[in-house]
């Protein structure tokens, strides 16, 4: 037997049938190599070189049975490969099962690739190629790409902002199965107790999520190490820690592989991240990275998500500051608001009402309106308010009040080099031994109020003005208004008025329209009256664009009712002072 | 009906910026640009002529007034004219009229003096 008896043999499928390693794509491996080249030229009757030289430098071993599947040759490679196959023996005796069809196989550590070629007279040859370097390659491309994906499939869903509860679930329920059977997140303790989110494996598609709190001193040694930044390296304690805290799971307890990555935050890290699997699948180095480079992810969303709850804290706090006070109950009078800013979402608008009590048992009031819209709008009424709860405890003469809140806006306006200002009724309310109000209002620019008179007449109530913070002595008007037991003021900005809906979607409400909606409801208790004005406008709206509306209302209760609580009370609670209406 | 502003200047020279339409919060930003237009320009006394505004809301009330600022810190003055029905109204309430009403040191009579 030569290397001869195969010369005249079509080697295949009669291309190049050794593949370059070096060349081929790995993850074609598999692939048998399509070429281009053109098919081998048969014997040219050149003189035959020694071909058991040329053959010992094939990367494919060759090894050639004769009819009866005794080995008769057996190259250099071959031997190397397969050291279990002997010349001159039977080759299925070398006990190599999978020789007997073509494909892949492991063999002693090596992924050997074969197929089997028939010659003439019934003969045989197996080629047999070391294919380990090129599928290990194949492997690791694979692997790099599952992690890549698997680390995109993060990003995304980690990307939004979240609520850092759900941020914390998220991670958890992410890494498993990708890097865990079961994986644990503790956050960095608040106020001494640490909270923490655990995922587990389970036979459906989604795993379990639960969650808990520990105190800080109970934290594992190596989730407190993981806390202070370093990645603890005693491995066999780490999965009896995570035991001990009744974390893993009886299943994968007793068996399991565990590492310990910290995520990282703004300073110190935001939390800690266990891993855990059946020991099985041991974390080799590729797999750590893996870990850290999702809790760098898990690190920065988590981060995001406590920023974004500490600012939204933030804003709640200042939004609720800016949000219109209730009227403080005030003897003789109830009063009745309605609020809607512009931004519902925001709460908070450029509108703006309240009262407040004089030591003399009157009460001073207002409502009005800043120029501009949402939050700047809302701040400035803030300053607005606080400057009115000041200013009222020395001066309480409506004109005069109104004259010191001009120059205390003037000032802050030009501060911020602002065209901005408001417009504003202000008045004083002081009740009467008969029961009545007297009004004494003031005007800075705003839309005059209306009083509903116990006849069911309507008058608007002839108070002019400046719009105050534009000009260092604006002409502020002045007007004393008496209430009888049962009569109302209302006071309304021009979000009422200029409401735009309708028929054709962008027709103003307008002043007419709000006295027919008035007209009769003279007899409404103030909280009643105030919400049918907003009901009213708002029915009008044609879609949800707005502008800011408030409405405040005070009505003089008669002599009868006393008692402050009384003030805020529901519709109901008004009818005692029917009759005195009627008699006013 | 659409917001517009038109430059002119008066046969007595003064400059004057026409609006029509509605001047809300859509649309006060380009009367603010073209009031600063002008007063980057050197004008300081600037006429706004309202004959043919049909609607002025709190917004358009801020840009006038904000004109007025800007124009008083370089030693000039705005002034408004030809107000008339809604945006007349607004003007009063908000007692602008007073302060911005053109009264022209010579008689004019493309000044029309309206209620």
């Amino acid at each position: 037997m030569t290397v001869a008896d195969v010369r005249d043999s079509d080697p295949g499928d009669g291309r190049i049938s050794t593949p370059s390693t070096a060349r081929v794509p790995a993850r074609s491996a598999d692939v048998p190599v399509a070429s281009t080249l053109p098919p081998l030229a048969r014997d040219r009757g050149l003189p035959a070189p020694d071909w058991s030289e040329v053959v010992e430098h094939f990367r494919e071993g060759l090894i050639v049975c004769d009819a009866d599947g005794v080995v008769r040759h057996l190259s250099p490679v071959a031997e190397r490969l397969l050291p279990e196959v002997v010349p001159g023996e039977l080759l299925a005796s070398a006990g190599i099962a999978a020789l007997a069809s073509a494909g892949e196989f492991t063999h002693r550590g090596h992924r050997l690739r074969v197929r089997q070629v028939p010659l003439s007279a019934a003969r045989c040859c197996w080629y047999v190629e070391d294919v380990t370097e090129t599928v290990s390659r194949a492997d690791a491309l694979l692997a790099e790409r599952a992690r890549s994906a698997f680390l995109a499939v993060v990003g995304e869903k980690l990307g939004n902002p979240l609520h850092p509860d759900r941020a914390a679930a998220a991670v958890v329920r992410l890494a498993v199965p990708t890097l865990a059977d079961v994986a644990v997140l503790v956050l960095a303790p608040r106020s001494g107790r640490a909270r923490w989110w655990r995922a587990c494996r389970s036979d459906d598609e989604a795993p379990t999520v639960d969650s808990g709190k520990l105190d800080a001193v109970d934290l594992p040694g190596a989730i407190e190490e993981g806390l202070a930044g370093i990645e603890p390296h005693t491995l066999d304690w780490l999965v009896e820690q995570a035991v001990d805290a009744g974390w893993l799971p009886g299943v994968i307890g007793a068996e399991a592989t565990a590492r310990v990555v910290p995520l990282p935050g703004r300073d110190t890290p935001a939390g800690v991240l266990l891993v855990a699997r059946r020991a099985t699948r041991w974390y080799d180095e590729a797999d750590v990275d893996l870990v850290r480079a999702f809790a760098a992810r898990a690190g920065a969303a988590l981060t995001t998500a406590v920023l974004y709850r500490d600012q939204a804290e933030v804003a709640d706090t200042l939004q609720a500051s800016l949000v219109p006070v209730e009227p403080a109950a005030a003897p003789g009078v109830q009063w009745g608001t309605a609020y809607r800013p512009a931004q519902a979402g925001l709460r908070i608008g450029g509108d703006f009402y309240g009262a407040h009590r004089l030591a003399d048992g009157g009460s001073v009031f207002f409502l009005g309106d800043v120029s501009g819209k949402g939050v700047e709008a809302a701040v400035f009424t803030g300053q607005l308010r606080q400057c009115l709860q000041a200013l009222h405890r020395v001066e309480s003469q409506p004109g005069r009040l109104l004259r010191l809140l001009n120059d205390a806006l003037l000032e802050t306006t030009q501060a911020h080099g602002q065209g901005r200002f408001a417009t504003i009724v202000l008045g004083v309310a002081r009740p009467q031994r008969d029961g009545g109000l007297t009004l004494t209002m003031a005007g800075g620019g705003h839309l005059p109020p209306l009083v509903l008179r116990a006849s069911g007449d309507i008058e608007v109530v002839p108070l002019s003005g400046m719009l105050i913070g534009v000009v260092p002595d604006p002409r502020i008007g002045e007007v004393t208004v008496r209430l009888e037991p049962g009569e109302t003021c209302l006071l309304y900005s021009d979000g009422v008025t200029e409401a735009r809906g309708g028929r054709r979607g962008d027709e103003q409400f307008g002043a007419e329209r709000l006295f027919t909606a008035v007209s009769g409801c003279h007899r409404m208790p103030a909280p009643a009256l105030a919400e049918r004005i907003e009901q009213v406008t708002c029915d009008w709206l044609a879609h949800g664009d707005h502008d800011d509306i408030a409405v405040l209302a005070l009505r003089a209760t008669g002599p009868t009712v006393r008692t402050p609580r009384h003030l805020h009370a529901v519709p109901s609670s008004a009818r005692p002072e029917r009759p005195r209406e009627i008699h006013a | 009906m659409t917001f517009s502003v038109t430059y002119a200047e008066r046969d007595d020279g003064q400059a004057c910026l026409r609006l029509a339409g509605e001047l809300d919060m859509s649309t006060a930003p380009e009367l603010t640009a073209a009031i600063d237009r002008l007063a980057g320009a050197g004008e300081r006394h600037l006429l706004i002529d309202l004959t043919e505004l049909t609607f002025c809301d709190s917004t358009g009330i801020a840009a006038i007034v904000r004109g007025d600022n800007r124009a008083a810190a370089e030693g000039g003055w705005l002034r408004v004219t030809g107000a008339s029905g809604r945006v007349a109204r607004v003007l009063q309430v908000t007692g602008l009229a007073d302060v911005l009403a053109y009264r022209a040191d010579t008689p004019h009579p493309a000044s029309p003096s309206r209620p």
